[in-house]
C-alpha cells in the first residue's frame, strides 16, 4: 500500500514533468525558428579574421548566454542512462535549445551595437553546481557564445 | 567572399525517439536489471543458507529476544508456556527438527512471526480472538513451516544483500533508486509468496498429524479477510497471499493429500484470564 503510494506521487510528478517540459519545448523551439529566420540576415561566422575584401567600419565583443536547468522526467531518463550508458537523448533537446538561444541572444546584442556580422563566434559550455549535496550536483548548464561584432561597409 | 543566409541545422543535433518510448525502454531495462540482479541474489542465498549451522543463527540473531521477554508480565509468561507445549507438541511430528524453540508474547493485531534461531513471536490479540486450539496450532505450524524452510534467513539475507549491492554500486542516492527497490520489491513479493504457501503446507501437514483433521486451520484466515473487510488490516496483505486463495488453498491440498478435514474443534488455549481491550465481545 505504501509502496504504491510512493509510485503513485514518483509517476505523478514524473507526468507533470513531462507534460510541462515538453510544452515549454515545443514553444521553446517554436520561438527560436521564429527569431531564427527573423535574424537570419544577420552573419554570424566561425573566422578569426576579416576577409580581406570586407571592410569594418567598427568592431566590439558581443556575447549571448542562456542557462538551462532540466525537468524531473529528464532527469529521470537521464538517471537510468547513467547505468546503461549511450546517448542521453533527453537532453539533446535541451542543450540544442540553449546553444540556438544562446546565439540568438549574441546576435541581438549585435543588432543593438548596430554591428551587420558576428566573427570569431565562440561558445563555452559551463556547469552551475547545485548547492545541495556539496556542489555534487548540477543545478543547470549554462552555454555562453561570444564573438566579434563588425560593422561592414556596404 | 560571398555569404548565403542560411537558418541554423534543426535536426541533426537532437534525437528523433520520442521521449516516452524512451522512457519505456529505460524504465523495462532497469526493471529488468533489478529483476536478475534479486534472482541472482536470491540464487546465491540458497546456496549459502543451508551452509549455516542453526547454532550459528540463534547465537548471530539472539540478541533482541531479552528485551522481548523482560517486559513479558506474568500472564503473558504464562500464556507463552501454553503456547510453548502446544508448539512441541507439533514440532513432534517433524522428526528432524533441530531447533530449540522459545515463544514471546507481544502486544499488537492478530499475527505471528518467526524469528531466527528458533524464536516464534505470537501476538496477544492472535490469541485473545483464537476460538480454538485448532486455529492457533495451525497458526504455530504454519510459523514452523518458515523454519524447516529457514525462510526468516532467506529474507534476511536477500534484504540484506540487495542493500548492500545499491550501496556499493553507487545506486542508493540516485533517482533511480526507487525504480531499482520497485523491481527488487516485486520480485521479493512473489518470493515470499511462495514461501508462505510452503508454511501453510507444513502447517497443514503438522496439524493433520497432531489431531487426525485439520478442521480449523482455516480459520485464522477467515478472521483476517473479516478484518481485511472492515479496514481494520492493510498491512498483512501485503507480504502475504490473499485470505481468499489461501483458504482455497489449504482445502485444495487436504483434499489432494487425502487428509482428513472434519473433526471437532478443541477449547482455545492460552486465553487472557480477564479479557482484553481487543477482545470483540
Amino acid at each position: 500500500m505504501e509502496d504504491l503510494i510512493q509510485i503513485g506521487i514518483t509517476l505523478f510528478v514524473l507526468l507533470v514533468g513531462y507534460f510541462v517540459g515538453s510544452t515549454l519545448e515545443r514553444n521553446h523551439f517554436k520561438s527560436i525558428r521564429n527569431r531564427e529566420r527573423a535574424s537570419r540576415r544577420m552573419m554570424v561566422l566561425t573566422i578569426e579574421d576579416i576577409p580581406s575584401d570586407w571592410q569594418s567600419q567598427d568592431a566590439g565583443l558581443v556575447t549571448g548566454n542562456a542557462v538551462v536547468s532540466l525537468d524531473y522526467f529528464k532527469r529521470f531518463l537521464a538517471g537510468i542512462r547513467a547505468i546503461f550508458g549511450g546517448r542521453i537523448k533527453s537532453y539533446e533537446p535541451l542543450l540544442d535549445r540553449a546553444r540556438r538561444e544562446a546565439v540568438l541572444r549574441m546576435k541581438q546584442a549585435a543588432l543593438d551595437k548596430g554591428y551587420t556580422a558576428v566573427i570569431n563566434m565562440r561558445m563555452e559550455t559551463s556547469r552551475l553546481a547545485s548547492a545541495t549535496k556539496k556542489g555534487k550536483s548540477t543545478a543547470g548548464v549554462e552555454i555562453l557564445a561570444f564573438g566579434t561584432g563588425v560593422k561592414l561597409a556596404k | 567572399m560571398e555569404v548565403h543566409h542560411r537558418l541554423p541545422d534543426d535536426s541533426v543535433n537532437v534525437s528523433d525517439t520520442h521521449p516516452l518510448k524512451e522512457a519505456a525502454t529505460l524504465v523495462l531495462g532497469m526493471l529488468v536489471l533489478s529483476t536478475v540482479v534479486f534472482i541472482g541474489i536470491a540464487f546465491f542465498v540458497e546456496l549459502a543458507v543451508p551452509l549455516i549451522p542453526i547454532e550459528m543463527e540463534a547465537k548471530f540473531f539472539g540478541a533482541g529476544w531479552g528485551s522481548v521477554t523482560s517486559e513479558m508480565e506474568e500472564e503473558e509468561i504464562r500464556q507463552a508456556e501454553e503456547v510453548q507445549a502446544l508448539l512441541e507438541r507439533l514440532a513432534a511430528h517433524w522428526p528432524e527438527n533441530p531447533y530449540q524453540y522459545e515463544v514471546g508474547i507481544i502486544p499488537g493485531p492478530p499475527n505471528a512471526m518467526a524469528l531466527p534461531g528458533g524464536r516464534i513471536l505470537v501476538t496477544s490479540e492472535l490469541l485473545a480472538l483464537a476460538e480454538s486450539e485448532n486455529e492457533l496450532a495451525f497458526v504455530l505450524g504454519h510459523e514452523l513451516g518458515h523454519f524447516h524452510d529457514r525462510d526468516h534467513l532467506r529474507m534476511l539475507g536477500r534484504g540484506v544483500l540487495f542493500s548492500l549491492v545499491l550501496a556499493t554500486t553507487g545506486l542508493g542516492d540516485s533517482n533511480t533508486t526507487s525504480l531499482l527497490s520497485l523491481g527488487g520489491t516485486l520480485s521479493d513479493r512473489s518470493f515470499s509468496r511462495d514461501q508462505e504457501c510452503d508454511a501453510d503446507r507444513f502447517g497443514l501437514e503438522l496439524v493433520t498429524r497432531e489431531y487426525g483433521y485439520a478442521a480449523g486451520s482455516d480459520a485464522f484466515f477467515h478472521r483476517i479477510q473479516k478484518m481485511e473487510q472492515e479496514g481494520l488490516v492493510i498491512q498483512f496483505a501485503a507480504t502475504h497471499p490473499l485470505s481468499d486463495s489461501r483458504i482455497d488453498f489449504l482445502r485444495e491440498t487436504s483434499d489432494e493429500m487425502h487428509w482428513e478435514w472434519d473433526g471437532p474443534l478443541l477449547p482455545p488455549i492460552a486465553k487472557p484470564s480477564t479479557p482484553s481491550e481487543s477482545d470483540p465481545e
